[in-house]
């Protein structure tokens, strides 16, 4: 309440003044005048960052018994005769948001994937953009790099203008097991994971970085 | 179907953060993230994971090779590898259709083998992708050694019998030019019948009382010559005769030749059990060893103790009013000047004397 009713200030204020008037004069008791007022609440609400299931079901592969030459619908050769893997996942947050996604290839026991032209070979896609070609990613400043097992390839850039949710996105992942695999792959294992991440893209310059390319110029958490 | 981890972090913890963020002591952010699960890819195998070991066998003019499928996703080829004297090495089964599969075996011949050379052979399953690196089993343990024969038992043409007239004896099927071809006649009665033209006698034994029976062997290098007329000289009982091919071994353009210096033959006693004696010493390297013997009742003479032996023949005969026992069995032996042991045949029945001989040709 901000008002203040003057008129009934006047009145009060005139008895008030009386009575403490005589209690001065035989020095018993001593009072003020006083009054207080608070404001109304101010609010704070704060966007939000958030991911969650894509528009439609994910994929996730269990390929058993691959042979060399066998590779799935959208490799770059191969017999092309196996299904593909997917991840849709939606960006679901009310700020505008950076996003960006991480692969992880890794194995317990024999590799099929060996980091070279004769092992295991991924394409992962988000629409145009990729992520891994082969078995290289993209540096920052655009260098193909090869993965390594075990070890993950974080913060593949993903837009270069901030986005809002809801934003779906869906990552292929495709594979080829080449001609030339050598023996020692026989019955080796190979897993692969995404992580998708968002951040915030306020008070965060995008700087140099480029979709396709890890972007390790802001931070991702 | 996909289980998909999701990680939001938002919140009073992010707000106070940003907060504190503001006023430049921290670099907290408003940050989301989720983690697919992992895509798993795996590579071939075999079934079985070890090779399995090839079994050799002569088998008419060459050398059988058999093992144990081996399964994938992919066909599996296999490769063969014949290892001959010092350790040379070749491969076999080579080419289009060389190797068959049948539901759980797999069989090839060896068709350069060579008379008198001892072989082992060993094989590696592979996938059978073209252009690609071959993804293979490590190859199988040598098969036991086996040595290709200069003469092997191919196949009996049908016994013929007769109680009076002669009586055409026909070839096998598979005789060809240079095989070795052995007559042999049983008799219900000690009686021998006339040796055809052409035909060389070895054997000519009869008994007695009764086990009143008579075995008669001859042989001849097939050399197109139209199938004999035999007389068995046998009214009533009857005789019965057929004619065994032992074939050249492929590649082998050597006549064949008895490789003994005494055939052995003779009668025995009735006994359930018999091992014809003496054990025949041959004379020549490679010798195919031959155990023949009969008696006067459908007894179905068998090998009871083989001693290497492969028992080729054991048939009950009835060419007139009696019934006869025949059993054929043979051996290669590769080296010359030694006795080969006799293997001990057997009889059912009632027991009836033996006649026996014990040839050997190369």
């Amino acid at each position: 309440m901000k008002t203040i009713n003057k008129s009934m200030l006047s009145i009060g204020g005139g008895l008030l003044a009386l009575a403490a008037a005589g209690a001065l004069t035989i020095g018993a008791t001593f009072s003020l005048f006083s009054a207080s007022d608070s404001s109304s609440a101010s609010a704070f609400a704060t966007g939000t960052v958030a991911v969650g299931l894509g528009d439609s079901a994910s994929v996730t592969c269990n390929v058993t018994e691959m042979s060399p030459g066998d590779s799935s619908s959208g490799a770059a050769t191969g017999s092309k005769s196996l299904d593909k893997c997917t991840y849709n996942v939606k960006y679901t947050g009310s700020l505008p948001a950076w996003l960006s996604v991480g692969v992880t290839v890794n194995s317990t026991g024999t590799n099929l994937y060996t980091a070279a032209a004769t092992g295991l070979q991924f394409y992962v896609k988000n629409g145009s953009t990729s992520i891994i070609d082969g078995v290289n990613y993209k540096v920052v400043g655009g260098a193909n790099t090869p993965v390594t097992s075990g070890v993950t390839v974080e913060h593949i850039l993903l837009n270069e203008t901030p986005v809002q949710g809801p934003n779906s996105r869906s990552f292929d992942i495709d594979y080829l097991l080449p001609l030339l695999a050598p023996n020692a792959l026989q019955g080796g294992t190979t897993s692969i994971e995404l992580t998708f991440n968002a951040v915030q893209s306020a008070n965060q310059p995008l700087g140099s970085c480029v979709a396709g390319r890890q972007c390790n110029s802001i931070t991702w958490s | 179907m996909t289980k998909w981890h999701i990680l939001t972090l938002t919140g009073l913890l992010a707000l106070s953060t940003h907060a504190t963020a503001s006023i430049g002591e921290t670099s907290a952010l408003f940050t989301a993230s989720s983690t697919s699960s992992a895509s798993r890819l795996t590579g071939a195998t075999f079934t079985p994971k070890v090779a399995p070991v090839v079994t050799p066998t002569v088998t008419a003019r060459s050398i059988s090779l058999n093992w144990s499928e081996v399964k994938s996703t992919q066909e599996v080829a296999y490769s063969v590898t014949r290892t001959g004297p010092v350790g040379t090495t070749s491969q076999v089964c080579t080419g289009p259709n060389s190797i068959t599969v049948s539901p759980g075996s797999i069989q090839c011949v060896d068709t350069t083998a060579i008379s008198g050379v001892s072989y082992t052979y060993s094989q590696q399953p592979y996938l059978n992708i073209s252009n690609s690196t071959p993804w293979s089993l490590t190859t199988s343990s040598p098969s036991s050694t086996v040595t290709a024969p200069r003469l092997s038992y191919i196949d009996s043409g049908p016994d013929v019998s007769s109680t009076g007239p002669a009586v055409t004896v026909p070839y096998p099927s598979t005789v060809e030019l240079g095989d070795l071809l052995i007559l042999i006649a049983v008799c219900g009665v000690n009686k021998a019948p006339a040796i055809p033209t052409g035909w060389n006698q070895v054997v000519s034994r009869g008994v007695s009382g009764q086990s009143n029976a008579f075995l008669l062997v001859a042989w001849r290098i097939a050399d197109g010559s139209p199938a004999p007329g035999l007389d068995p000289r046998s009214t009533g009982s009857g005789t019965s005769a057929r004619i065994l091919n032992y074939g050249r071994f492929q590649g082998n353009l050597a006549n064949p030749v008895i490789a003994t210096s005494g055939v052995v033959s003779g009668k025995a006693t009735a006994s359930t059990s018999f091992t014809p004696s003496p054990d025949i010493v041959t004379s020549g390297s490679n010798a195919a060893v031959i155990s023949i013997v009969a008696m006067s009742a459908a007894n179905s003479p068998t090998l009871s103790t083989p001693r290497g032996f492969t028992q080729r023949i054991s048939q009950n005969l009835t060419p007139g009013s009696g019934s006869l026992g025949l059993g054929v069995a043979d051996t290669t032996v590769a080296v010359a000047g030694g006795s080969t042991a006799s293997p001990t045949w057997t009889q059912s029945g009632t027991p009836r004397d033996w006649i026996y001989a014990t040839l050997a040709f190369r």
